[in-house]
């Protein structure tokens, strides 16, 4: 016996279009939910990065010169990855900014000296990269940031350090950052130098190291995507 | 988590329930038919059975009766396709522990099955 069919405020297709309804509102509020975790996850990402470099400048002191080295090598090494398309780019940023903190394992009168480094003051400047490894090395979020650390000396001919890697043994980011470092010293004020070189000098000087010092490929990326980034700054 | 028996002799009604359900962890048994719902009930022991008064030609309310007596234990949800005012307070005398109207709400009923786990 059906209890009242007469009266059955019940069809399938009402029942359908409730749940159907149920469904839509989940469904908005589900996408709702992602964006805002979307949202914070880039402003974890961000927290990060500022946080890094506010821990870069803590160790390598907060003068503006610095502070415009970190910010310049980070930007042109981050534009020729992104270039390159390489993953995990913010991860790498913090390498980036990071790559000099093994410097506070060295003298600082050496790392101000205004003139050129003896034979024992280079070594005990080539020190930084492994003891900036060192000094990260239980930070698991900066476990892609060691290999800028680390390698960010080294050279495409075997010749640098302080593993004395060559060619694609380095890691790519290492070689990308080299580049950006290197230009960054030739286009800015040195105390152990007179002037600057001119953008133009730069570019002669890192291009005509290409597959010595450099990766080619990294100084063709370099040359393309950051040089007209500073001409536009600069003149 | 809970187990559930599910008797409804509509088999989309019972897959959209059973997913809601199960998303929140819940174990599921499902019945179409009155003699269905009291055989699965008699070899799961359910803690809460969700029960439409009209499965077939069989009298719902006799249904639900039937699962009490058996299953004293076991909450009973009805779902009911007449105005609550009408079919609460038969479902009651015949062991009911909840009634809802259809069509229904499936988080609704995820809600009121969960008060009636706790309560």
């Amino acid at each position: 016996m059906t209890a009242h069919p007469e009266r059955s405020t019940w069809d399938l297709a009402s029942q359908v279009e409730i749940f159907a309804s149920e469904l839509a509102d989940l469904y908005g509020k589900e996408k709702a939910n992602s964006k805002e975790l979307e949202r914070r996850i880039r402003e974890l990402r961000e927290a990060q990065v500022q946080f890094a470099r506010a821990f870069a400048l803590v160790v390598e002191g907060r003068d503006p010169e610095t502070r415009a080295h970190l910010d310049r090598t980070t930007k042109w090494a981050t534009r020729v990855s992104e270039a390159m398309r390489l993953p995990d780019i913010e991860e790498l940023q913090l390498g980036f900014l990071l790559h000099d903190i093994g410097k506070w394992a060295v003298p600082q009168e050496i790392i101000q000296k205004p003139g050129p480094l003896d034979e024992r003051e280079q070594r005990m400047m080539r020190v930084h990269p492994i003891a900036g490894v060192q000094m990260i090395h239980d930070v698991a979020l900066l476990t892609p940031a060691r290999a800028v650390i680390r390698h960010h000396h080294e050279r495409w001919d075997g010749d640098g350090y302080p593993d004395r890697l060559a060619g694609t043994n380095i890691p790519l980011p290492a070689r990308i950052f080299a580049v950006a470092d290197v230009f960054d010293a030739l286009t800015s004020d040195r105390p152990y130098r007179k002037r600057s070189f001119t953008l133009d000098e730069a570019i002669e000087i890192i291009t005509s190291d290409r597959g010595t010092h450099f990766d080619p490929d990294v100084v063709d990326v370099f040359v393309e995507v950051v040089v007209p980034l500073e001409e536009t700054t600069q003149r | 988590m809970a187990s559930i028996l599910l008797v409804d002799d509509e088999e989309l009604v019972r897959k959209v329930v059973r997913v809601v359900l199960e998303a929140e962890g819940h174990q599921v048994a499902e019945a179409s038919t009155a003699d269905q719902a009291l055989a699965e009930a008699e070899c799961r022991s359910p803690q809460l059975v969700v029960l439409d008064l009209v499965i077939g030609d069989s009298d719902g309310y006799d249904v639900c009766r039937q699962l009490k007596s058996d299953h004293p234990n076991a909450k009973i949800l009805v779902l009911s396709n007449v105005p609550a005012e009408e079919s609460e307070p038969k479902a009651k005398e015949a062991g009911a522990d909840d009634v809802m109207t259809k069509p229904f709400s499936a988080l609704q009923l995820l809600d009121r099955l969960s008060m009636l786990v706790e309560g």
